[in-house]
């Protein structure tokens, strides 16, 4: 876990040093801004410190901002995806 | 410095399958709502009253692109959408309707889940994250539904609530179970 937290903080720095504007990361799923501290929250803890390192990451780089998208539960998945 | 070949797309959606724990059995097909339409079985937490957010997946792709269609609005914002927030009681009931007959029902109780969770997760197994998620999303007063004004879907230009009972139907079909 620790692993891929930090290949997704260098995956940020890069983008920001490309000129990315916007970035998306791979929320979807229960909102992570309510989850620290709880159990489920530590198993999410990479979505987590994601979210937290591009919001200092767009305030330091006015160019860069992200968005995060929570949508619950997916429904209707197709199949195989 | 390192330079890239191809170049930078303007945004970047990052799609990392270890980071998201949560898709693994979830969706209506892989029964992991506890529905499991050959069988006619379902599996219902405490009450089964607890609404609960999900969205399909055409609502999400269109939120992405509408996103992206709207670069000021929606700038270091954290969004939440749904297409509706359905309580497991709701979707039995559809089911039954439609497939006109009782399915059989096996609870579980968010407790039980709970404990379940947080054992596997003190020995490092993360397939915690299942009883844990089930746990979060059903247990009775556990208040995780999107809340008036929580809700984006006004934001993004998509419809504030898709059709629960079309989806149900369409997924019954295709599980031959009408």
């Amino acid at each position: 876990m620790l692993c891929r937290v930090k290949l997704m903080s260098v995956l940020a720095c890069v983008t920001v040093a490309a000129g990315v504007t916007r970035f998306i990361p791979s929320e979807f799923g229960i909102n992570t801004r309510n989850v620290s501290g709880l159990k489920i929250g530590q198993i999410l803890a990479g979505k987590t410190q994601l979210v937290d390192d591009l919001q200092k990451k767009a305030e330091q780089n006015p160019g860069f901002s992200w968005t995060g998208i929570s949508n619950g539960l997916f429904f209707d998945l197709v199949r195989g995806c | 410095m390192c330079t890239y070949p191809a170049p930078w797309p303007q945004a970047l959606l990052v799609e990392s399958a270890d980071l998201r724990p949560d898709k693994k059995k979830q969706n209506l097909e892989k029964g992991g709502f506890g529905f499991d339409a050959k069988a006619k079985k379902a599996t219902i937490v405490d009450s089964g009253n607890e609404p609960f957010q999900t969205s399909n997946g055409g609502l999400i792709s269109r939120a992405v692109a509408s996103v992206l269609k709207h670069p000021d609005e929606t700038a270091n914002k954290y969004l939440n959408i749904a297409s509706f927030q359905p309580t497991l009681n709701q979707i039995l009931q559809i089911v039954e309707e439609e497939t006109g007959g009782r399915w059989t029902v096996e609870r579980q109780s968010s407790d039980e889940l709970q404990r379940i969770g947080e054992e596997k997760l003190a020995k490092g197994d993360f397939s915690a994250f299942g009883p844990l998620l089930r746990a979060y999303l059903y247990r009775d007063g556990e208040g995780h539904a999107l809340k008036e004004g929580e809700k984006a879907n006004k934001l993004l230009g998509l419809p504030e609530e898709e059709d629960l009972k079309g989806t149900l139907r369409k997924w019954l079909a295709s599980a031959g179970a009408v």
